[in-house]
């Protein structure tokens, strides 16, 4: 049986993007339209497991290929329906105005992710700088055997992750202040990584893009030596399709 | 590894191509629009790859290398051993080498995912059993 896989909901009568294979090198299509939105679909076996790279990189592929010519909501990789048929009574039909807001929502802005990571050992030696307690605690553990520190260093290390903790919740409040003038939305991605500064996406409007560019370069600038920024776009809006 | 990062403008911030694999898995799994609110037909996912992947902090055993790193900071100077150090041994425990976690780990899903997984559960105890589970997704060539 063949299945079609989804990769993302397009506003009604967007060209089909030229040659642009799918999953299994299978030519994508867009489905017939359904008042004003319609999918990006493209076959494939309907028992195929998926999940390979070379999957998943074929769905960012197409997304992205997609985005330079619409707005698009990506779908979650890995979504595969029955037929084209059901794809519009199932899928477009029932969430059509839905869809075709947040379609609306999303026209003319591309996301940027931006991610900053603590440089070396810059954030462990700031928390003791600044946290007296911390600092004296590990003074007085420093000499000591491991059986004899080990309560002692259990407590200094609640202190030290507590303390990151709230530096990284300060330096992503940075980011955010810095960079959300020039975005129409703003995703924080929860993160647990000790080393990450900020994880966030901000939709941008292809219009202000140029000034978020700056202001994240500037934030780079700033924090030099410290916090290492990256920022990944345009990108179509994976973050954002709940927005 | 494709993730070639290009350096515009000023030059301070990091530019990587979205189209590097570690890119593509943190951009695109588990975001986007979930077909299973909606409806369902099959959707074979790999989206536990990103929920292992989390640290979890709150463990004693965490605490304790938290404590050890900071123990070991040199004040004075650059010392040996830091937060990325640190980080690399923590991961170490699920994801074998970094960069190999995300074409692996993805495969690995895959592969679960034909033969039913139950290997993926026995792995799971075994982190925790350890006090923290540490899977990363995506190897940033950093760690």
């Amino acid at each position: 049986m063949i299945g079609a896989y989804v990769y993302g909901i397009v506003p009604a009568r967007t060209p089909a993007p030229a040659d642009l294979t799918g999953i299994d090198g299978r030519s994508c299509q867009v489905t017939g339209s359904c008042g004003a939105i319609a999918a990006i679909v493209s076959p494939t076996p309907a028992g195929r497991p998926l999940g390979t790279a070379g999957d998943l990189r074929t769905h960012a592929r197409v997304v992205e290929a997609a985005a330079r010519s619409s707005a698009i909501l990506p779908l979650q990789f890995g979504a595969v329906m029955a037929d084209n048929d059901a794809v519009h009574a199932e899928l477009l039909e029932p969430y059509q105005e839905e869809f075709a807001d947040r379609l609306a929502r999303l026209r003319e802005c591309d996301q940027f992710t931006v991610k900053g990571r603590y440089e070396g050992d810059v954030a462990l030696r700031e928390v003791v700088a600044e946290e007296p307690d911390i600092r004296r605690l590990s003074e007085r553990l420093r000499d000591r055997d491991e059986v004899a520190s080990r309560g002692g260093n259990i407590q200094l290390g609640e202190m030290v992750a507590r303390a990151l903790e709230c530096k990284r919740e300060a330096d992503a409040e940075v980011v955010a202040e810095a960079l959300a003038e020039h975005a129409a939305a703003m995703a924080e991605h929860p993160s647990e990584a000790p080393d990450v500064a900020a994880d966030m996406a901000f939709l941008v409007p292809r219009a202000r893009q140029r000034g978020f560019e700056g202001a994240a370069e500037a934030l780079a600038h700033q924090w030099q030596g410290r916090i290492r920024l990256r920022l990944v776009g345009p990108l179509p809006p994976y973050d954002f399709t709940q927005w | 590894m494709t993730t070639a990062t290009t350096r515009r403008g000023g030059g301070y911030l990091d530019r990587p191509s979205p189209s590097g694999l570690a890119e593509v898995v943190d951009l695109i799994l588990d975001k986007g629009l979930v077909i299973d609110i909606y409806v369902r037909v099959a959707l074979v996912g790999i989206e536990l790859l990103t929920i292992d992947a989390r640290i979890v902090i709150a463990s004693v055993d965490t605490y304790l290398r938290f404590a050890e790193a900071v123990n070991r900071l040199d004040l004075t100077e650059n010392g040996p051993k830091g937060l990325p150090d640190l980080l690399g041994e923590v991961t170490s425990g699920g994801a074998k080498s970094k960069t190999r976690g995300a074409l692996e780990g993805v495969a690995e899903k895959a592969r679960e995912t034909f033969s039913g997984g139950d290997d993926d559960d026995e792995d799971r105890d075994g982190d925790e059993r350890n006090g923290h589970r540490a899977r990363r997704p995506a190897g940033r060539g950093r760690w």
